[in-house]
């Protein structure tokens, strides 16, 4: 019974012992929110050491410029251009009267893009089919099936794909064009992808941060590309990109790369390989930011972009003709 | 004195066959409903280090009943609480919506003192599920509070006469002991745990080590006419801690409800008498 009162003692002294603090939280001060904001990217951010960010230098040339900012407009923007310094467009600060953004991942680089051609009489022209968040139309005389998608947050399903792609039952190949589609729903990429791919593949991996430490990730998980049982488009299929082409688009471009029928022409896509979650500092401002890094099957990360199989851009001279260079070098290949 | 002896034994032979038949007990089941609103504090720093504030209004239920007729020291007991609310971050610029439910079963031994003076202590386990939504987040908008415990439970109960009513007070403490607990790892998105199947770390066991908390209510019963109406106060605190991220839950409430025992027939034995009417009937 002694024994059993020692053993009894032991165990209530060790579960009071251990450590349960909540981590201190800052003040809502400018120097506080600062503070959060510089800790929340220090540890959470996922390619501090990739990109080769001197997150501690930062630090010192930020706060000097926090301590001379006079409102809060000034401190929205010191914290924004501190942001920029991740070269990320998944970094953004939101406040109640704007959204700080990194948007010179496609404003440094050639569009390769033309609305105006797109839905030209040539291509889309203007009584083109719509079905979940896809425009599309037989072009080339029918010879080709184009489909563009400009957002991977509209939804679609089976049966709007169904219906696509028995409208282009008589076509040789069919070209897909993500360009300008900044992203949406990660889950939407892969379950586009399916639909030409004839088995389960492994297209890519993802880790997370398990630490604080700038390179304390977890071990990296498959993302497995799953071949739709039902509808399987195996004949040529072309992606269109550029630099616009962002996020879960550049998820399912990187998909795209494995497909075995499947050629993917443009320009390099912007990038946007990391996963982003949301966080918040003292004063309400939400921040997002990467978390989760994502590759390609061989590893490689994916966070600048991934390049092209036939790298074209648009040409003036097509364009002043009224011809989308991307989309004509689509129907070549198709066509050989 | 003929009809003085008749009358004698009439009386007397029906004493004594009412005498030896055995006295039939019914257990009943004492049932408290209350609804609670409450002030709730949140911490969870999967979606935010900041705490969030706010009200919410809840629903309690509880009944327990003695094991046995033959033995009025052991009890059991049946609770389920739900509870949902809105809260805000200390600036107002983002909200949360927070849902919650909590069954709890359990058994207790009465304690019973002089001057009206009761313990009940026992041990319960429970299921605790609950969810967060902070709709302007990314990729992680909503986290799940999903943890089952082994807990310590006891109730302090006095009966205070007064002249014309007793009125009951009651302390009730409930204390998780031993269990194990979802938390999900910080930078890990829900698609990479549920769409990929990634999920390691995010089952915890728990103990006084990692989670810590206290879950009591104080209540005072009050006859009035042939109601007993409940009122009282309630606080529960819950901490722990799992994937390097500390949660916390703090809730003060105001208890209003009201408790009466309800008895229940039911199997082949528990037969109710034919002076016990049934709606069934």
């Amino acid at each position: 019974m002694k024994n059993f009162n020692y053993l009894l003692l032991a165990f209530i002294l060790f579960a009071f012992s251990s450590c349960m603090n909540e981590p201190d939280i800052q003040p809502n001060t400018n120097i506080g929110n600062f503070e959060s904001l510089w800790k929340i990217i220090d540890t959470k951010y996922c390619y501090l050491d990739y990109k080769k960010i001197n997150w501690d230098s930062i630090h010192t040339v930020y706060k000097t410029r926090v301590d001379s900012v006079k409102s809060e407009v000034g401190l929205f923007r010191v914290l924004g251009r501190m942001l920029d310094e991740l070269k990320d467009g998944h970094v953004n600060l939101y406040s109640d009267f704007n959204m700080s953004r990194y948007w010179n991942w496609f404003t440094d680089y050639p569009s390769n893009f033309d609305s105006a051609l797109i839905y030209s009489p040539r291509y889309l022209g203007s009584n083109y089919q719509i079905a979940g968040g896809f425009q599309y139309e037989r072009i080339d005389n029918g010879n080709v099936g184009y489909i563009y998608y400009s957002s991977f947050s509209d939804y679609f399903s089976d049966t709007n794909i169904r219906y696509i792609l028995q409208y282009f039952s008589n076509c040789k190949g069919l070209i897909i064009d993500v360009r300008n589609n900044g992203g949406g729903y990660l889950d939407l990429s892969g379950t586009l992808a399916s639909y030409f791919f004839d088995k389960d593949q492994i297209t890519g991996y993802i880790c997370h941060k398990t630490g604080i430490g700038h390179s304390d990730f977890s071990t990296p998980v498959a993302i497995k590309t799953t071949a739709h049982k039902t509808i399987q488009w195996q004949r040529p299929v072309v992606i269109l990109t550029n630099r616009m082409a962002f996020s879960a688009t550049n998820a399912f471009i990187c998909r795209m790369k494995y497909a075995t029928h499947a050629t993917i022409v443009g320009d390099k896509s912007g990038g946007g390989g990391g996963l982003p979650m949301s966080s918040e500092i003292p004063n309400g401002w939400m921040v997002r930011f990467s978390t989760s890094p994502m590759f390609d099957a061989s590893m490689n990360q994916i966070e600048w972009g991934i390049d092209p199989d036939v790298k074209v851009a648009l040409s003036t001279n097509d364009k002043l003709a009224g011809y989308d260079t991307l989309i004509e070098k689509a129907i070549r290949i198709i066509k050989q | 004195m003929k009809n003085f002896w008749v009358i004698f034994f009439i009386v007397f032979g029906a004493k004594v066959v009412g005498q030896s038949e055995p006295e039939q007990k019914f257990l009943l089941t004492q049932v408290s409903n209350a609804t609670e609103l409450s002030e709730l504090q949140l911490t969870d720093p999967y979606l935010s280090p900041i705490t969030y504030s706010g009200l919410g209004i809840g629903f309690h239920s509880e009944s327990s009943r003695f094991f046995s007729p033959d033995n009025t020291h052991y009890s059991y007991l049946n609770e389920w609480k739900i509870i949902g609310g809105v809260l805000l971050n200390p600036t107002f610029s983002s909200s949360m919506l927070y849902a919650a439910g909590n069954y709890q079963w359990g058994a207790r031994y009465h304690f019973r003192f002089q001057h009206g003076f009761q313990l009940l202590a026992g041990s319960s386990c429970d299921l605790d599920l609950g969810i967060k939504d902070v709709s302007r987040n990314i990729n992680n908008p909503v986290n799940i509070d999903l943890a089952s415990s082994i807990n310590l439970i006891a109730l302090g109960r006095y009966d205070w006469v007064m002249k014309r009513k007793t009125i009951r007070i009651e302390l009730s403490i409930k204390s998780p002991l031993l269990g194990c607990m979802y938390v999900p790892l910080s930078g890990a998105s829900y698609y990479e745990m549920f769409s990929l199947g990634n999920l390691s770390n995010v089952v915890h066991f728990s103990s006084l080590y990692n989670k810590r908390g206290i879950d009591a209510r104080l209540t005072l019963d009050v006859p009035f006419k042939r109601v007993i109406w409940k009122f009282g106060l309630q606080y529960a605190e819950l901490k722990y801690k799992a994937n390097d991220m500390v949660f916390n839950r703090n809730i003060w409430g105001i208890v209003v409800g009201t408790s009466f025992d309800a008895i229940h027939f039911g199997g082949r034995k528990m037969k109710a008498p034919e002076n016990f009417i049934s709606t069934r009937k």
